[in-house]
Protein backbone atom coordinates (compact mmCIF):
# COMPACT_ATOMS: atom_id res chain seq x y z
CA UNK A 1 0.00 0.00 0.00
CA UNK A 2 3.03 2.37 1.40
CA UNK A 3 4.70 1.54 -2.31
CA UNK A 4 1.47 2.49 -4.35
CA UNK A 5 1.33 5.63 -2.88
CA UNK A 6 5.15 6.73 -3.35
CA UNK A 7 4.37 6.42 -6.98
CA UNK A 8 1.05 7.34 -7.61
CA UNK A 9 0.58 10.63 -5.09
CA UNK A 10 3.39 12.37 -7.17
CA UNK A 11 2.13 11.11 -10.45
CA UNK A 12 -0.88 12.69 -10.23
CA UNK A 13 0.20 16.09 -8.53
CA UNK A 14 1.86 16.27 -11.95
CA UNK A 15 -1.24 15.43 -13.92
CA UNK A 16 -3.21 17.95 -12.01
CA UNK A 17 -0.61 20.59 -12.61
CA UNK A 18 -0.37 19.77 -16.27
CA UNK A 19 -4.17 20.60 -16.53
CA UNK A 20 -3.64 23.73 -14.87
CA UNK A 21 -0.76 24.88 -17.56
CA UNK A 22 -2.68 23.82 -19.88
CA UNK A 23 -5.56 26.08 -19.15
CA UNK A 24 -3.59 28.49 -18.42
CA UNK A 25 -1.51 29.05 -20.86
CA UNK A 26 -2.65 27.37 -23.54
CA UNK A 27 -5.67 29.69 -24.28
CA UNK A 28 -8.76 28.13 -26.59
CA UNK A 29 -10.08 29.83 -29.62
CA UNK A 30 -12.15 32.97 -29.13
CA UNK A 31 -16.11 31.73 -28.86
CA UNK A 32 -17.73 34.89 -27.83
CA UNK A 33 -17.05 38.31 -27.64
CA UNK A 34 -15.72 39.29 -24.24
CA UNK A 35 -18.42 41.47 -22.10
CA UNK A 36 -16.28 42.19 -19.24
CA UNK A 37 -16.44 45.83 -20.49
CA UNK A 38 -19.25 46.10 -19.64
CA UNK A 39 -20.13 47.27 -16.06
CA UNK A 40 -23.23 45.27 -15.24
CA UNK A 41 -23.69 43.16 -18.59
CA UNK A 42 -27.30 42.67 -19.48
CA UNK A 43 -27.46 39.86 -22.53
CA UNK A 44 -25.42 36.66 -22.47
CA UNK A 45 -22.22 37.23 -24.73
CA UNK A 46 -22.25 37.78 -28.20
CA UNK A 47 -20.93 34.29 -29.93
CA UNK A 48 -18.31 34.76 -32.28
CA UNK A 49 -15.82 32.22 -33.53
CA UNK A 50 -13.35 34.92 -34.46
CA UNK A 51 -11.18 31.87 -36.42
CA UNK A 52 -13.98 30.56 -37.92
CA UNK A 53 -16.22 33.85 -38.23
CA UNK A 54 -13.74 35.48 -41.13
CA UNK A 55 -12.98 32.46 -42.44
CA UNK A 56 -16.52 31.54 -43.30
CA UNK A 57 -17.20 35.54 -44.39
CA UNK A 58 -13.75 35.93 -46.34
CA UNK A 59 -12.57 38.39 -43.91
CA UNK A 60 -8.57 38.40 -44.55
CA UNK A 61 -8.13 42.12 -43.64
CA UNK A 62 -7.67 42.58 -40.21
CA UNK A 63 -8.84 46.22 -40.31
CA UNK A 64 -12.14 45.98 -41.60
CA UNK A 65 -12.72 45.29 -37.71
CA UNK A 66 -9.59 46.12 -36.03
CA UNK A 67 -9.52 49.71 -37.32
CA UNK A 68 -6.62 52.42 -36.11
CA UNK A 69 -7.21 56.06 -35.71
CA UNK A 70 -4.38 58.48 -35.11
CA UNK A 71 -5.75 62.14 -33.90
CA UNK A 72 -9.26 60.90 -35.40
CA UNK A 73 -8.43 60.44 -38.74
CA UNK A 74 -8.42 56.60 -39.54
CA UNK A 75 -5.19 55.30 -40.93
CA UNK A 76 -5.73 53.69 -43.68
CA UNK A 77 -3.83 49.87 -44.23
CA UNK A 78 -2.78 49.54 -40.29
CA UNK A 79 -4.71 47.49 -37.59
CA UNK A 80 -5.04 47.81 -34.32
CA UNK A 81 -5.67 44.18 -33.44
CA UNK A 82 -3.39 44.37 -30.32
CA UNK A 83 -5.73 46.67 -28.33
CA UNK A 84 -9.22 46.21 -27.52
CA UNK A 85 -12.20 48.11 -28.93
CA UNK A 86 -12.24 49.64 -25.29
CA UNK A 87 -9.42 50.99 -25.42
CA UNK A 88 -10.86 53.42 -27.76
CA UNK A 89 -14.73 53.30 -27.08
CA UNK A 90 -15.57 54.09 -23.61
CA UNK A 91 -18.99 52.95 -22.70
CA UNK A 92 -21.32 55.93 -23.35
CA UNK A 93 -21.09 57.74 -27.00
CA UNK A 94 -19.44 60.91 -27.64
CA UNK A 95 -19.09 63.81 -30.37
CA UNK A 96 -15.56 61.52 -31.01
CA UNK A 97 -15.99 58.04 -31.07
CA UNK A 98 -19.29 56.03 -30.79
CA UNK A 99 -19.66 54.39 -27.12
CA UNK A 100 -18.71 50.62 -26.95
CA UNK A 101 -21.96 49.16 -27.12
CA UNK A 102 -22.73 51.12 -30.23
CA UNK A 103 -19.64 50.00 -31.74
CA UNK A 104 -20.31 46.36 -31.58
CA UNK A 105 -23.61 46.68 -33.02
CA UNK A 106 -22.92 48.74 -35.82
CA UNK A 107 -19.55 47.29 -37.09
CA UNK A 108 -21.36 43.51 -36.61
CA UNK A 109 -25.02 44.33 -37.87
CA UNK A 110 -24.27 46.97 -40.67
CA UNK A 111 -21.64 44.28 -42.55
CA UNK A 112 -24.34 41.30 -42.21
CA UNK A 113 -26.95 43.69 -43.56
CA UNK A 114 -24.67 44.81 -46.29
CA UNK A 115 -23.70 41.00 -47.50
CA UNK A 116 -27.73 40.02 -46.24
CA UNK A 117 -25.87 37.07 -44.42
CA UNK A 118 -25.37 36.60 -40.25
CA UNK A 119 -27.45 37.15 -37.60
CA UNK A 120 -29.29 40.93 -37.21
CA UNK A 121 -31.61 39.70 -34.59
CA UNK A 122 -30.74 40.13 -30.95
CA UNK A 123 -31.40 36.40 -29.56
CA UNK A 124 -29.41 35.38 -33.10
CA UNK A 125 -26.02 36.69 -31.20
CA UNK A 126 -26.85 36.53 -27.58
CA UNK A 127 -27.83 33.51 -27.35
CA UNK A 128 -29.21 32.00 -24.09
CA UNK A 129 -27.94 28.40 -24.82
CA UNK A 130 -25.32 28.68 -27.06
CA UNK A 131 -24.35 24.95 -28.73
CA UNK A 132 -20.94 23.90 -28.17
CA UNK B 1 -39.20 35.35 -46.18
CA UNK B 2 -42.16 35.92 -44.01
CA UNK B 3 -39.60 37.48 -41.58
CA UNK B 4 -38.47 40.09 -44.10
CA UNK B 5 -41.97 41.03 -45.12
CA UNK B 6 -42.69 41.33 -41.38
CA UNK B 7 -39.76 43.41 -40.72
CA UNK B 8 -40.06 45.55 -43.46
CA UNK B 9 -43.12 46.77 -45.71
CA UNK B 10 -45.44 45.78 -43.38
CA UNK B 11 -44.32 47.46 -40.21
CA UNK B 12 -45.13 50.51 -42.79
CA UNK B 13 -48.38 49.42 -44.06
CA UNK B 14 -49.69 48.75 -40.29
CA UNK B 15 -48.33 52.28 -39.15
CA UNK B 16 -49.88 54.12 -42.64
CA UNK B 17 -53.36 52.26 -41.34
CA UNK B 18 -53.29 52.93 -38.20
CA UNK B 19 -52.80 56.72 -38.77
CA UNK B 20 -55.21 56.55 -42.11
CA UNK B 21 -57.44 55.10 -39.56
CA UNK B 22 -57.08 57.05 -36.20
CA UNK B 23 -57.86 60.09 -38.35
CA UNK B 24 -61.01 58.70 -40.33
CA UNK B 25 -62.01 57.84 -36.91
CA UNK B 26 -61.92 60.95 -34.78
CA UNK B 27 -63.23 63.14 -37.83
CA UNK B 28 -66.01 61.08 -37.99
CA UNK B 29 -67.11 61.47 -34.40
CA UNK B 30 -66.57 65.09 -34.95
CA UNK B 31 -68.67 65.12 -37.57
CA UNK B 32 -71.20 63.24 -35.69
CA UNK B 33 -71.31 65.88 -32.79
CA UNK B 34 -71.04 69.72 -35.04
CA UNK B 35 -74.02 71.00 -33.82
CA UNK B 36 -72.71 73.05 -30.13
CA UNK B 37 -75.36 73.69 -27.19
CA UNK B 38 -74.59 76.45 -24.43
CA UNK B 39 -76.18 73.78 -21.64
CA UNK B 40 -73.26 72.03 -19.88
CA UNK B 41 -74.39 68.62 -18.95
CA UNK B 42 -71.64 67.83 -16.56
CA UNK B 43 -71.80 71.05 -14.30
CA UNK B 44 -75.75 70.67 -13.18
CA UNK B 45 -76.36 69.20 -9.71
CA UNK B 46 -79.30 67.13 -10.44
CA UNK B 47 -77.36 64.76 -12.84
CA UNK B 48 -73.91 62.78 -12.70
CA UNK B 49 -71.30 61.41 -10.31
CA UNK B 50 -72.19 65.02 -8.40
CA UNK B 51 -76.30 64.60 -8.00
CA UNK B 52 -75.46 62.89 -4.63
CA UNK B 53 -73.92 65.96 -2.80
CA UNK B 54 -74.82 69.53 -1.23
CA UNK B 55 -72.78 72.73 -1.84
CA UNK B 56 -72.29 72.56 2.16
CA UNK B 57 -70.00 69.66 1.11
CA UNK B 58 -67.63 72.24 0.39
CA UNK B 59 -64.89 71.81 -2.44
CA UNK B 60 -62.70 69.03 -1.18
CA UNK B 61 -66.00 67.37 -0.24
CA UNK B 62 -67.61 67.12 -3.48
CA UNK B 63 -64.03 65.76 -4.93
CA UNK B 64 -64.12 63.05 -2.38
CA UNK B 65 -67.75 62.88 -3.28
CA UNK B 66 -66.89 62.28 -7.20
CA UNK B 67 -64.05 59.89 -6.64
CA UNK B 68 -66.26 57.70 -4.47
CA UNK B 69 -69.39 58.01 -6.51
CA UNK B 70 -67.10 57.24 -9.78
CA UNK B 71 -66.37 53.50 -10.72
CA UNK B 72 -62.71 54.18 -8.62
CA UNK B 73 -65.34 54.15 -5.59
CA UNK B 74 -67.50 51.60 -6.57
CA UNK B 75 -64.49 48.87 -8.74
CA UNK B 76 -61.59 49.60 -6.70
CA UNK B 77 -59.65 46.44 -7.07
CA UNK B 78 -60.82 46.73 -11.05
CA UNK B 79 -59.35 50.51 -11.55
CA UNK B 80 -56.35 49.69 -9.83
CA UNK B 81 -55.55 46.76 -12.08
CA UNK B 82 -56.50 48.95 -15.13
CA UNK B 83 -54.35 52.25 -14.03
CA UNK B 84 -51.19 49.45 -14.16
CA UNK B 85 -52.12 47.50 -17.30
CA UNK B 86 -52.78 50.92 -19.63
CA UNK B 87 -49.10 52.53 -18.40
CA UNK B 88 -47.58 49.57 -19.03
CA UNK B 89 -48.56 49.48 -22.20
CA UNK B 90 -47.43 52.38 -23.39
CA UNK B 91 -44.49 52.43 -21.45
CA UNK B 92 -43.15 48.99 -21.71
CA UNK B 93 -42.79 49.05 -25.66
CA UNK B 94 -41.83 52.51 -25.53
CA UNK B 95 -38.67 52.19 -23.42
CA UNK B 96 -37.67 48.72 -24.21
CA UNK B 97 -33.84 48.34 -25.00
CA UNK B 98 -34.23 46.01 -28.10
CA UNK B 99 -37.02 48.41 -29.75
CA UNK B 100 -34.53 51.06 -28.97
CA UNK B 101 -31.46 49.76 -30.48
CA UNK B 102 -33.75 48.42 -33.48
CA UNK B 103 -35.57 52.14 -33.83
CA UNK B 104 -31.51 53.61 -33.49
CA UNK B 105 -30.33 51.42 -36.14
CA UNK B 106 -32.97 52.44 -38.46
CA UNK B 107 -33.35 56.20 -38.15
CA UNK B 108 -30.20 56.97 -35.89
CA UNK B 109 -32.66 58.21 -32.82
CA UNK B 110 -33.63 56.34 -30.05
CA UNK B 111 -35.17 57.00 -26.98
CA UNK B 112 -34.32 56.38 -23.00
CA UNK B 113 -34.06 52.62 -22.55
CA UNK B 114 -34.53 51.25 -19.19
CA UNK B 115 -32.83 47.71 -17.93
CA UNK B 116 -33.74 44.93 -19.26
CA UNK B 117 -34.35 42.82 -16.26
CA UNK B 118 -36.88 45.70 -15.16
CA UNK B 119 -38.96 45.18 -18.75
CA UNK B 120 -39.21 41.84 -18.03
CA UNK B 121 -40.78 41.37 -14.62
CA UNK B 122 -43.07 44.52 -16.07
CA UNK B 123 -44.13 41.85 -18.38
CA UNK B 124 -44.95 39.30 -16.24
CA UNK B 125 -47.06 42.18 -14.02
CA UNK B 126 -48.76 43.22 -17.60
CA UNK B 127 -49.27 39.76 -18.40
CA UNK B 128 -50.88 39.11 -15.20
CA UNK B 129 -52.91 42.04 -15.19
CA UNK B 130 -54.06 40.91 -18.53
CA UNK B 131 -55.16 37.66 -16.99
CA UNK B 132 -56.93 39.28 -14.38
CA UNK B 133 -58.92 40.67 -17.44
CA UNK B 134 -59.61 37.65 -19.03
CA UNK B 135 -60.52 35.53 -15.64
CA UNK B 136 -63.34 38.89 -14.97
CA UNK B 137 -64.88 38.69 -17.91
CA UNK B 138 -64.92 34.97 -17.81
CA UNK B 139 -66.70 34.33 -14.23
CA UNK B 140 -68.12 37.61 -13.64
CA UNK B 141 -71.47 36.78 -14.73
CA UNK B 142 -72.73 40.10 -15.26
CA UNK B 143 -69.28 41.03 -17.25
CA UNK B 144 -69.85 38.05 -18.98
CA UNK B 145 -73.12 38.68 -19.93
CA UNK B 146 -71.92 41.83 -21.85
CA UNK B 147 -69.09 40.76 -23.08
CA UNK B 148 -69.09 39.67 -27.04
CA UNK B 149 -66.21 38.65 -29.45
CA UNK B 150 -64.21 41.82 -29.79
CA UNK B 151 -63.86 42.12 -25.94
CA UNK B 152 -61.72 38.86 -25.94
CA UNK B 153 -60.41 39.91 -29.05
CA UNK B 154 -58.99 42.92 -27.86
CA UNK B 155 -57.76 41.61 -25.07
CA UNK B 156 -56.08 39.58 -26.45
CA UNK B 157 -54.34 41.74 -28.86
CA UNK B 158 -52.94 44.11 -26.26
CA UNK B 159 -51.20 40.70 -24.67
CA UNK B 160 -49.98 38.93 -27.61
CA UNK B 161 -47.07 41.10 -28.02
CA UNK B 162 -46.20 41.00 -24.32
CA UNK B 163 -46.11 37.23 -24.64
CA UNK B 164 -44.63 36.64 -27.49
CA UNK B 165 -41.87 39.27 -26.93
CA UNK B 166 -41.52 37.38 -23.11
CA UNK B 167 -40.56 34.14 -25.43
CA UNK B 168 -38.34 35.92 -27.87
CA UNK B 169 -36.38 37.20 -24.67
CA UNK B 170 -35.86 34.32 -22.95
CA UNK B 171 -35.57 32.29 -26.09
CA UNK B 172 -38.06 29.82 -25.80
CA UNK B 173 -39.37 27.58 -28.41
CA UNK B 174 -37.96 28.48 -31.80
CA UNK B 175 -36.28 31.79 -32.04
CA UNK B 176 -37.02 33.42 -35.36
CA UNK B 177 -40.40 31.75 -35.42
CA UNK B 178 -41.26 33.56 -32.06
CA UNK B 179 -39.83 36.97 -33.00
CA UNK B 180 -41.78 36.88 -36.45
CA UNK B 181 -44.85 36.29 -35.10
CA UNK B 182 -44.20 38.86 -32.24
CA UNK B 183 -43.66 41.80 -35.23
CA UNK B 184 -47.26 40.35 -36.94
CA UNK B 185 -48.46 40.17 -33.71
CA UNK B 186 -47.91 43.49 -33.13
CA UNK B 187 -48.68 44.81 -36.48
CA UNK B 188 -51.98 43.45 -35.96
CA UNK B 189 -52.69 45.58 -33.01
CA UNK B 190 -51.70 48.22 -34.24
CA UNK B 191 -53.95 47.94 -37.57
CA UNK B 192 -56.62 47.27 -35.34
CA UNK B 193 -56.25 49.90 -33.19
CA UNK B 194 -58.84 52.72 -35.05
CA UNK B 195 -61.17 49.95 -36.08
CA UNK B 196 -62.36 48.03 -33.17
CA UNK B 197 -63.14 49.35 -29.44
CA UNK B 198 -59.37 49.81 -28.89
CA UNK B 199 -60.22 53.02 -30.51
CA UNK B 200 -61.45 54.32 -27.26
CA UNK B 201 -57.41 55.33 -26.96
CA UNK B 202 -58.28 58.80 -28.56
CA UNK B 203 -62.22 58.42 -29.43
CA UNK B 204 -62.08 58.90 -24.92
CA UNK B 205 -60.35 62.40 -25.27
CA UNK B 206 -63.05 63.17 -27.78
CA UNK B 207 -66.42 62.08 -26.40
CA UNK B 208 -65.05 63.24 -22.67
CA UNK B 209 -63.84 66.51 -23.42
CA UNK B 210 -65.38 68.00 -26.33
CA UNK B 211 -68.92 65.98 -25.73
CA UNK B 212 -71.65 67.53 -23.13
CA UNK B 213 -72.84 64.47 -21.25
CA UNK B 214 -73.19 63.78 -17.54
CA UNK B 215 -69.40 62.05 -17.39
CA UNK B 216 -67.81 64.67 -19.32
CA UNK B 217 -64.66 66.33 -18.22
CA UNK B 218 -64.23 69.05 -19.29
CA UNK B 219 -66.62 72.19 -20.74
CA UNK B 220 -67.49 70.47 -23.94
CA UNK B 221 -70.11 71.54 -25.59
CA UNK B 222 -70.72 69.48 -28.34
CA UNK B 223 -73.88 66.89 -29.01
CA UNK B 224 -75.32 64.63 -30.98
CA UNK B 225 -76.68 65.26 -34.02
C1 LIG C 1 -15.23 40.56 -38.18
C2 LIG C 1 -14.37 41.42 -37.46
C3 LIG C 1 -12.95 40.99 -37.14
C4 LIG C 1 -11.96 40.70 -38.04
C5 LIG C 1 -12.01 40.72 -39.56
C6 LIG C 1 -10.78 40.39 -37.24
N1 LIG C 1 -11.07 40.49 -35.90
FE1 LIG C 1 -9.80 40.17 -34.38
N2 LIG C 1 -11.30 40.55 -33.04
C7 LIG C 1 -12.55 40.98 -33.38
C8 LIG C 1 -13.28 41.30 -32.19
C9 LIG C 1 -14.72 41.83 -32.11
C10 LIG C 1 -12.42 41.04 -31.10
C11 LIG C 1 -12.70 41.26 -29.61
C12 LIG C 1 -12.22 42.64 -29.30
C13 LIG C 1 -12.47 43.11 -27.89
O1 LIG C 1 -12.94 42.32 -27.08
O2 LIG C 1 -12.20 44.28 -27.63
C14 LIG C 1 -11.17 40.57 -31.68
C15 LIG C 1 -10.05 40.22 -30.94
C16 LIG C 1 -8.82 39.93 -31.50
C17 LIG C 1 -7.63 39.64 -30.75
C18 LIG C 1 -7.57 39.55 -29.24
C19 LIG C 1 -7.68 38.07 -28.94
C20 LIG C 1 -8.39 37.66 -27.72
O3 LIG C 1 -8.56 36.44 -27.59
O4 LIG C 1 -8.81 38.51 -26.94
C21 LIG C 1 -6.61 39.43 -31.64
C22 LIG C 1 -5.15 39.07 -31.34
C23 LIG C 1 -7.17 39.58 -32.97
N3 LIG C 1 -8.51 39.88 -32.85
C24 LIG C 1 -6.46 39.47 -34.12
C25 LIG C 1 -7.00 39.59 -35.39
C26 LIG C 1 -6.21 39.47 -36.61
C27 LIG C 1 -4.70 39.21 -36.66
C28 LIG C 1 -7.08 39.63 -37.64
C29 LIG C 1 -6.78 39.57 -39.13
C30 LIG C 1 -6.26 38.33 -39.61
C31 LIG C 1 -8.40 39.86 -37.06
N4 LIG C 1 -8.30 39.84 -35.69
C32 LIG C 1 -9.56 40.08 -37.80
C33 LIG C 1 -13.09 41.11 -34.64
C34 LIG C 1 -12.39 40.86 -35.80
C1 LIG D 1 -7.27 53.14 -31.89
C2 LIG D 1 -8.56 53.42 -31.35
C3 LIG D 1 -9.73 52.55 -31.83
C4 LIG D 1 -9.85 51.18 -31.71
C5 LIG D 1 -8.87 50.20 -31.10
C6 LIG D 1 -11.14 50.86 -32.24
N1 LIG D 1 -11.78 52.00 -32.68
FE1 LIG D 1 -13.62 52.10 -33.56
N2 LIG D 1 -13.39 54.10 -33.83
C7 LIG D 1 -12.36 54.86 -33.32
C8 LIG D 1 -12.65 56.26 -33.56
C9 LIG D 1 -11.75 57.44 -33.15
C10 LIG D 1 -13.88 56.33 -34.26
C11 LIG D 1 -14.64 57.57 -34.72
C12 LIG D 1 -14.46 57.81 -36.16
C13 LIG D 1 -15.21 59.04 -36.63
O1 LIG D 1 -16.28 59.32 -36.10
O2 LIG D 1 -14.70 59.71 -37.51
C14 LIG D 1 -14.31 54.94 -34.42
C15 LIG D 1 -15.49 54.57 -35.08
C16 LIG D 1 -16.01 53.32 -35.02
C17 LIG D 1 -17.28 52.96 -35.65
C18 LIG D 1 -18.17 53.90 -36.43
C19 LIG D 1 -18.23 53.58 -37.89
C20 LIG D 1 -16.92 53.51 -38.58
O3 LIG D 1 -16.45 52.37 -38.81
O4 LIG D 1 -16.36 54.54 -38.92
C21 LIG D 1 -17.47 51.63 -35.36
C22 LIG D 1 -18.64 50.79 -35.79
C23 LIG D 1 -16.33 51.15 -34.59
N3 LIG D 1 -15.46 52.22 -34.41
C24 LIG D 1 -16.17 49.88 -34.09
C25 LIG D 1 -15.01 49.40 -33.48
C26 LIG D 1 -14.82 48.03 -33.00
C27 LIG D 1 -15.88 46.95 -33.04
C28 LIG D 1 -13.56 47.95 -32.51
C29 LIG D 1 -12.85 46.70 -31.94
C30 LIG D 1 -12.79 45.54 -32.82
C31 LIG D 1 -12.94 49.26 -32.66
N4 LIG D 1 -13.86 50.12 -33.23
C32 LIG D 1 -11.66 49.58 -32.26
C33 LIG D 1 -11.23 54.38 -32.68
C34 LIG D 1 -10.96 53.05 -32.42
C1 LIG E 1 -17.18 42.70 -42.91
C2 LIG E 1 -18.35 41.88 -42.72
C3 LIG E 1 -18.66 41.27 -41.36
C4 LIG E 1 -18.44 41.80 -40.11
C5 LIG E 1 -17.78 43.13 -39.76
C6 LIG E 1 -19.00 40.86 -39.16
N1 LIG E 1 -19.53 39.78 -39.83
FE1 LIG E 1 -20.48 38.18 -38.96
N2 LIG E 1 -20.76 37.38 -40.76
C7 LIG E 1 -20.40 37.94 -41.98
C8 LIG E 1 -20.82 37.07 -43.05
C9 LIG E 1 -20.60 37.33 -44.54
C10 LIG E 1 -21.44 35.95 -42.45
C11 LIG E 1 -22.09 34.75 -43.15
C12 LIG E 1 -21.11 33.65 -43.31
C13 LIG E 1 -21.74 32.50 -44.07
O1 LIG E 1 -22.66 31.90 -43.50
O2 LIG E 1 -21.35 32.29 -45.19
C14 LIG E 1 -21.41 36.18 -41.01
C15 LIG E 1 -21.92 35.29 -40.07
C16 LIG E 1 -21.94 35.51 -38.71
C17 LIG E 1 -22.45 34.59 -37.73
C18 LIG E 1 -23.07 33.24 -38.02
C19 LIG E 1 -21.92 32.27 -38.09
C20 LIG E 1 -22.31 30.94 -38.61
O3 LIG E 1 -21.53 30.00 -38.37
O4 LIG E 1 -23.32 30.81 -39.27
C21 LIG E 1 -22.28 35.17 -36.51
C22 LIG E 1 -22.70 34.59 -35.14
C23 LIG E 1 -21.63 36.43 -36.72
N3 LIG E 1 -21.45 36.62 -38.06
C24 LIG E 1 -21.29 37.30 -35.69
C25 LIG E 1 -20.60 38.49 -35.91
C26 LIG E 1 -20.23 39.39 -34.84
C27 LIG E 1 -20.52 39.19 -33.36
C28 LIG E 1 -19.59 40.43 -35.44
C29 LIG E 1 -19.02 41.69 -34.78
C30 LIG E 1 -18.02 41.49 -33.75
C31 LIG E 1 -19.56 40.18 -36.86
N4 LIG E 1 -20.20 39.00 -37.11
C32 LIG E 1 -18.98 41.05 -37.80
C33 LIG E 1 -19.76 39.13 -42.17
C34 LIG E 1 -19.36 40.00 -41.16
C1 LIG F 1 -24.45 40.64 -34.97
C2 LIG F 1 -24.48 40.30 -33.60
C3 LIG F 1 -25.32 41.12 -32.61
C4 LIG F 1 -26.66 41.43 -32.69
C5 LIG F 1 -27.64 41.08 -33.79
C6 LIG F 1 -26.99 42.13 -31.48
N1 LIG F 1 -25.87 42.26 -30.69
FE1 LIG F 1 -25.80 43.10 -28.85
N2 LIG F 1 -23.78 42.91 -28.83
C7 LIG F 1 -23.03 42.23 -29.79
C8 LIG F 1 -21.62 42.25 -29.39
C9 LIG F 1 -20.47 41.63 -30.16
C10 LIG F 1 -21.55 42.95 -28.17
C11 LIG F 1 -20.32 43.25 -27.30
C12 LIG F 1 -19.98 42.30 -26.17
C13 LIG F 1 -20.87 41.14 -25.87
O1 LIG F 1 -21.98 41.33 -25.36
O2 LIG F 1 -20.45 39.99 -26.13
C14 LIG F 1 -22.93 43.35 -27.85
C15 LIG F 1 -23.30 44.05 -26.71
C16 LIG F 1 -24.60 44.26 -26.30
C17 LIG F 1 -24.98 44.87 -25.05
C18 LIG F 1 -24.03 45.43 -24.01
C19 LIG F 1 -23.46 44.31 -23.16
C20 LIG F 1 -24.46 43.76 -22.17
O3 LIG F 1 -24.60 42.52 -22.13
O4 LIG F 1 -25.11 44.54 -21.45
C21 LIG F 1 -26.36 44.86 -24.99
C22 LIG F 1 -27.24 45.36 -23.86
C23 LIG F 1 -26.82 44.29 -26.23
N3 LIG F 1 -25.73 43.94 -27.00
C24 LIG F 1 -28.15 44.12 -26.56
C25 LIG F 1 -28.59 43.75 -27.82
C26 LIG F 1 -29.99 43.82 -28.25
C27 LIG F 1 -31.16 44.23 -27.36
C28 LIG F 1 -30.01 43.43 -29.53
C29 LIG F 1 -31.23 43.38 -30.45
C30 LIG F 1 -31.85 44.63 -30.75
C31 LIG F 1 -28.65 43.08 -29.92
N4 LIG F 1 -27.82 43.30 -28.85
C32 LIG F 1 -28.27 42.59 -31.17
C33 LIG F 1 -23.51 41.63 -30.93
C34 LIG F 1 -24.83 41.67 -31.36
C1 LIG G 1 -47.11 47.67 -29.85
C2 LIG G 1 -46.79 46.46 -29.93
C3 LIG G 1 -45.60 45.84 -29.22
C4 LIG G 1 -45.47 45.54 -27.89
C5 LIG G 1 -46.48 45.79 -26.78
C6 LIG G 1 -44.18 44.90 -27.73
C7 LIG G 1 -43.70 44.43 -26.52
C8 LIG G 1 -42.49 43.75 -26.38
C9 LIG G 1 -42.04 43.19 -25.14
C10 LIG G 1 -42.83 43.27 -23.84
C11 LIG G 1 -40.80 42.62 -25.38
C12 LIG G 1 -39.82 41.95 -24.42
C13 LIG G 1 -40.34 41.33 -23.19
C14 LIG G 1 -39.31 40.97 -22.18
O1 LIG G 1 -38.23 41.55 -22.14
O2 LIG G 1 -39.66 40.08 -21.38
C15 LIG G 1 -40.48 42.84 -26.78
C16 LIG G 1 -39.33 42.43 -27.40
C17 LIG G 1 -39.02 42.68 -28.72
N1 LIG G 1 -39.82 43.32 -29.67
FE1 LIG G 1 -41.65 44.09 -29.32
N2 LIG G 1 -43.54 44.85 -28.95
C18 LIG G 1 -44.37 45.42 -29.89
C19 LIG G 1 -44.13 45.57 -31.25
C20 LIG G 1 -42.93 45.20 -31.89
C21 LIG G 1 -42.66 45.38 -33.31
C22 LIG G 1 -43.68 45.98 -34.30
C23 LIG G 1 -41.38 44.91 -33.53
C24 LIG G 1 -40.54 44.87 -34.79
C25 LIG G 1 -40.90 45.20 -35.99
C26 LIG G 1 -40.85 44.43 -32.26
C27 LIG G 1 -39.59 43.88 -32.06
C28 LIG G 1 -39.13 43.35 -30.87
C29 LIG G 1 -37.83 42.73 -30.69
C30 LIG G 1 -36.75 42.56 -31.76
C31 LIG G 1 -37.76 42.31 -29.33
C32 LIG G 1 -36.59 41.66 -28.63
C33 LIG G 1 -36.62 40.21 -28.60
C34 LIG G 1 -35.33 39.71 -27.98
O3 LIG G 1 -35.02 40.12 -26.87
O4 LIG G 1 -34.65 38.93 -28.63
N3 LIG G 1 -41.81 44.63 -31.27
N4 LIG G 1 -41.54 43.53 -27.36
Amino acid sequence: MRKYNRFYLPCAVLLLLAFFCAAAFCQEDMVAVDRGDFAHPQRPAAVFRHEAHNEKAGLEDCSVCHHLYEDGKLVPDESSEDQNCSDCHPLKSSKTAPGLRKAFHTLCISCHKKEKKGPLLCGECHLRHPQP
Amino acid sequence: MLYNLAQGPLVWVAFILFVAGSVYQVTRLLALTRKTEAHRWGRTPDAGPLSGTRPADGLSGRWTARLRLSIAGTQPLTIGVTVIFHTLLFLVPLFLLAHNILVDEAWGFSLFAVREKLSDYLTWLFLACALFFLLRRMLLARVRALSSFQDYYILFLAAAPFASGFLAYHQIFDYRMVITLHMLLGELMLVSIPFTRIAHMFLFFVLRFLVAHEYSLGSGRRVWR
